[in-house]
């Protein structure tokens, strides 16, 4: 039994395949479904989502939004963004961690609102980092994948 | 027949040139429609499954306590959000929604603040005097959801600290390539499920839901859905996101329709250029003809002059 796994983003549908486990990052720590999961509906925090088929993993970063397990294996994600280790650059994404790093450090005495958004940012670019490191890494490593 | 074959050239050459600007935007716009009908398509998933979230947690707690789902018991102030174009060249697009926003204004007895999102907009009301709160430009083209975001931040963020008692959003719903209507929709409070998607039951001919009860009838029937890590803090989350997608369809369906609005009006104007192009060359061939008739007579007659 295979788990029907669906990634959808305001803008787009990110991922439609079948997997035999997901691990989502949520508000209450790192869940891992697999089919048969009982029925739930979680917040995500940005983070990275690490998908099995077999012995191969996958991965994602997502930035915030919805994990939605339904009965009959299938787990649905609302993403506020989303990006697929292979679409990530690793280069541009550590820049864009340093500058959200340095928005932060320079947002941090000025209001909380925009301290919040540099915070969300610097989450979501870390998120991709870490993605974007894993997957190159394991290329690396494991050519043969 | 005034006119000179030289002058009737030189208009001639004027309107080739017109028609090939219009129809190189005709084209331009047509494939940029297609692009926004995609994007439209692609963010009803999006939608749905949020909704059927909601309408889970619907069954746990009791969603109308919620602020942006509970309606006051009389509307005083109003947000209204409209969305028009940046550019002009688009037939009647920017002139039917103003039209129909200054009907809703003219029968609404209640103060009405407004989020102009397009220039044409803009400059239209601010000319008749009506309070823009927030206006916005240059949303139109390959917009992202974050582009809207501080506009569904604003409205969500002064609903709940009741500066408005409720939020209307005037767009042009495209139905297809020849019709758009524009369309004013309440989106604070959260209404009913119909309201998202409706457009594409629309334009399968499908009628769309009726409203109501949709928050509580869902399909699948009684599985119980666990929330993390509550039921309220999922609907926190999830109902602003709601409020974000819908504005981004509206936004969307507004590109679309304005795009298709203006390859509609450059095709008829092609059209009219041709038309026009004919019609002179008609009348440059008699002024031609005329213009050598009448050398053949002058030759004639002076030739019979010297005999």
């Amino acid at each position: 039994m295979s788990l029907h796994f669906e990634l959808t983003t305001p803008e787009r549908i990110v991922l439609k395949e079948e997997y035999d486990a997901a691990t989502v990052p949520t508000q209450e720590g790192e869940i891992t479904v697999l089919p048969g999961h009982l029925p739930l509906v979680a917040n995500l925090v940005p983070g990275m989502i690490t998908l099995r088929k077999g012995r191969e993993e996958s991965y994602l970063a997502v930035s915030g939004g919805f994990v939605e397990v339904q009965p009959g294996s299938k787990i649905i994600i609302l993403a506020d963004t989303a990006e697929r280790a292979e679409e990530l650059d690793l280069e541009k994404v550590e820049a864009a961690r340093e500058r959200a790093e340095k928005v932060l450090a320079e947002k941090r005495s000025n209001d909380d609102v925009s301290a919040a958004s540099a915070i969300a940012a610097l989450e979501r670019e870390l998120a991709r980092a870490r993605v974007a490191r894993k997957h190159f890494g394991k290329n690396r490593h494991l050519p043969s994948g | 027949m005034a006119e000179s074959p030289r002058t009737i050239r030189r208009r001639i050459k004027s309107v080739t040139n017109t028609r090939k600007i219009t129809k190189a935007m005709e084209l331009v716009s047509a494939s940029k429609m297609r692009r926004a009908v995609a994007s439209v398509l692609a963010t009803r998933p999006y939608a749905e499954a949020a909704w059927r979230a909601v309408s889970e947690i619907a069954k746990v707690t009791d969603p109308t306590l919620h602020p942006l789902l509970s309606a006051k018991g009389d509307t005083k102030r109003v947000l209204l959000i409209i969305f028009t174009s940046d550019r002009s060249l688009c037939g009647g697009y920017n002139a039917q929604i103003l039209r129909t926003v200054a009907e809703y204004l003219r029968n609404q007895g209640n103060e009405v603040d407004i989020i102009a999102i397009g220039k044409k907009g803009q400059a239209t009301l601010a000319r008749s005097k009506r309070n823009i709160v927030a206006a916005f430009e240059g949303l139109a083209n390959n917009a992202r959801v974050t582009d809207i975001r501080t506009v569904a931040d604003m409205s969500v963020g002064d609903f709940t600290a009741g500066k408005y008692d409720s939020v209307q959003i005037a767009f042009t719903d495209y139905r297809s390539a020849l019709i758009q209507k524009p369309v004013i929709r309440q989106l604070l409070p959260i209404m009913r499920i119909g309201e998202l998607g409706s457009v594409d039951e629309a334009r399968e001919g499908k009628p769309p839901r009726s409203g109501g009860q949709d928050l509580e009838t869902t399909p699948g029937g009684a599985t119980e859905y666990l929330f993390e890590p509550s039921p309220r803090a999922v609907l926190d989350q999830m109902l602003p996101r709601l409020v974000e997608a819908q504005i981004y369809q509206a936004l969307l369906e507004s590109a679309a329709s304005e795009h298709s609005a203006r390859m509609m009006a450059m095709r008829s104007a092609s059209d009219a250029a041709s038309d026009m192009i004919d019609d002179l060359t008609l009348t440059y061939n008699q002024a031609r003809q005329a213009g050598i008739t009448r050398e053949i007579a002058e030759i004639s007659s002076g030739k019979a002059a010297l005999e």
